[in-house]
């Protein structure tokens, strides 16, 4: 029986290849994962934080199978995704589902909330004794669109873009997955809304013990929401650990620059507390280097340019892809 | 001294259901050498003052009332041909989609100088091909990417060379709509940064409008909150910051997410009043946890907390 799901990659580079227009003179493949390590546990609220153009985008979509990589596995709950065909795929994706970025563009305008919550049901033919409406009412109240009859034969541009993305939460909930990936789904909305939308998915995760891969470039909001975060720089994973080690122990030059480079509010107007970046960057890099290497102001020229560092624990749970991370992990951080 | 004033100034668009008024007497001062941030939800009509400002209303918005004063030019009744020579080369404005800013097909140095040129038809090629090396200097892009088009340049060079392109002709006043909405972390910091120090350096006037509370207390000196197209508090950055006065203001700051053990961020209950329709008293009344009898029928107006500090709310 299974009920939540783990999730293992081993190894996992995805490559794609460059535009190659006529405007475009190198023909370099573009690396967007490479030798991806990771795992993500039954029921955790797992937070990728990283920049666009990190690859974090690309890892969701290789886990649901979106896509597939060039190489290393995917294992969910042991079993490797690209295996799967047939029933077992279909089964596979009703049980894996994601929310999108934006919900002015992930809901099909000439459809009714209740038509848009009510496909997935349709498709999969989830338990044929159910009744659609109930369960699509009984999910929209669990997104906070109450009364829920009130919003069954709107369409999306009689929504607010909060009510939207409620919508985006329900059409992914409604046939009670066990794994969500959430790719920035508060991007385009207010600070207050986004934190409503932050409460709706924690409540349903709670309540439904579901993992939660929640894809994000903003730390604060991967502390608030998370219960891991993994930071993900061009492709690799730079550090992982609890959220609340990753705020008060930062071992990686780039976690320390994300968190520098969050407005100083609440802390107002003082000081960069870490100053890993540097104003100049260094010229292009090895490709086996580290790759933040051209931008980090602790590196050395014999360690960093010429070796990538890889995952160094520097707790039980807490690992860095900095030569420097132990030290980084021993100082005091005021 | 003040550079930029704007009196009771209210706008209003025609819209299917009836006449939606935006943007409902706001008055502000913006000084000489400051910048002032104008924050507040999507719908607070804080970019429909920006356009309005630059003359740049969409044709369905109509100017109902008030003032903008410009070195003592009401803007609002100045025939096109005054507006188009203030606009751009005294006041200019950075938009939030750098991208849809800056022509595709058109080197990036050329679409500059040929700003410059248009503005100041005095200036030849030579001379504009330097202004624009000096702005590029100044915005932080290597001079040789002059030669690039747009979509060689990364999200943050783009915004920098919108700046590149607003201070192109010296203005008095640029008024930065959302400047840092699309950009990564890192490069919103290093784009304020920039912001922030051109500012203090070239002594312009900045009006900076975000949703983002927290951007806003990291460039402006002053700030205006705004609800539901009004102002409701504005203040110093400090006193907003540190005393928020104004019950939305402070919902504000409490629906922020922050890295704060401490501060659980806590959402805004409720929504925004339809602004075709909008209730008599005020407009925040019913999302507030401390409104009180008189706040659903009287319209509040401006309590003076200090010589900077004002707030409009009937509560104590």
């Amino acid at each position: 029986m299974e009920s939540v799901m783990a999730i293992e990659l081993d190894s996992v580079t995805k490559t794609y290849p460059s535009g190659g227009g006529s405007l475009n003179s190198s023909n370099e493949p573009v690396v967007a994962l490479n030798h991806v390590d990771l795992t993500i546990r039954n029921g955790e609220i797992f937070g990728l934080v990283g920049e666009s153009g990190s690859g974090k985008t690309t890892l969701g979509r290789l886990i649901l199978r979106l896509e597939e990589p060039d190489s290393g596995s995917i294992m969910v709950d042991g079993t490797p995704i690209v295996t799967l065909k047939g029933r077992a795929l279909k089964h596979f994706r009703k049980r894996a589902q994601m929310i999108f970025q934006d919900p002015y563009q992930s809901l099909n305008p000439y459809l009714s909330v209740m038509h848009t919550v009510a496909e997935p049901l349709t498709i999969h033919r989830a338990n044929a004794s159910l009744n659609i409406r109930p369960k699509v009412i009984l999910t929209l109240d669990m997104v906070g669109l109450t009364p829920a009859t009130d919003f069954l034969f709107r369409y999306p541009h009689q929504l607010s873009g909060g009510q939207r993305q409620r919508v985006a939460i329900a059409r992914a909930m409604v046939l009670d997955p066990d794994l969500v990936i959430a790719d920035e789904p508060t991007s385009m909305l207010d600070a207050s809304i986004s934190v409503q939308i932050f409460q709706i998915l924690a409540e349903i995760q709670q309540r439904k013990q579901m993992t939660l891969l929640f894809i994000t470039h903003s730390l604060a909001a991967a502390h608030y929401l998370c219960d891991r975060i993994a930071v993900i720089y061009h492709g690799h994973i730079v550090e992982i650990g609890p959220a609340k080690t990753i705020i008060s122990r930062p071992c990686h030059p780039y976690t320390r620059a994300l968190l520098d480079a969050l407005p100083r509010f609440g802390h107002l107007w003082q000081e960069k507390r870490f100053n890993t970046l540097l104003t100049n960057e260094r010229a292009a890099q090895e490709l086996d280097g580290c790759p933040f290497f051209s931008r980090c102001r602790l590196a050395e020229e014999e360690k960093c340019a010429h070796t990538r560092p890889g995952l160094i624990r520097v707790d039980t749970d807490h690992a860095s892809a900095c030569f420097f991370a132990e030290s980084l992990n021993s100082e005091v951080i005021s | 001294m003040a550079l930029l004033k704007v009196d009771n100034l209210s706008v209003t668009y025609a819209t299917a259901r009836g006449p939606l008024r935006a943007v409902d007497q706001v008055s502000f001062i913006l000084e000489k050498g400051q910048s002032m941030g104008l924050v507040g939800e999507s719908g607070s009509g804080k970019t429909t003052i920006g356009t309005a400002i630059m003359g740049l209303l969409p044709s369905n918005a109509e100017i109902t009332s008030g003032t903008i004063e410009f070195h003592q030019t009401d803007l609002v009744s100045s025939p096109p041909t005054v507006l188009q020579n203030v606009r751009w080369k005294h006041i200019a404005m950075i938009f939030q989609a750098a991208m849809n800013a800056l022509n595709p097909i058109q080197r990036v140095g050329q679409q500059i100088a040929e700003a410059i040129q248009f503005h100041e038809p005095g200036i030849s090629g030579a001379e504009a091909k330097d202004r624009v090396a000096d702005l590029f200097s100044m915005v932080g892009i290597p001079g040789h990417r002059c030669n690039d088009y747009p979509h060689q340049y990364s999200g943050g060079m783009r915004q920098r060379a919108v700046i590149a392109m607003a201070l192109s002709c010296s203005p008095d006043v640029i008024i930065a709509d959302e400047p840092t909405t699309a950009l990564d972390v890192i490069v919103q910091d290093q784009i304020l940064e920039t912001i922030r120090s051109l500012q203090q350096k070239l002594g312009i006037g900045i009006l900076f409008i975000s949703h983002d509370i927290s951007v806003v207390a990291d460039v402006c000196h002053m700030i205006g909150v705004m609800y539901a197209g009004e102002l409701v508090e504005v203040g110093t950055r400090e006193e907003v910051f540190l005393s928020p006065a104004h019950p939305y203001t402070r919902s504000l700051l409490a629906a922020h997410i922050t890295l704060s053990a401490t501060h659980r961020p806590k959402p805004i209950p409720g929504r925004s009043p339809d602004l075709v329709t909008p209730e008599m008293g005020c407009r925040f009344c019913s999302r507030c946890d401390c409104s009180g009898e008189t706040c659903m029928i009287e319209a509040p107006q401006w309590r003076i907390l200090s010589d900077t500090h004002k707030i409009k709310c009937c509560q104590g």
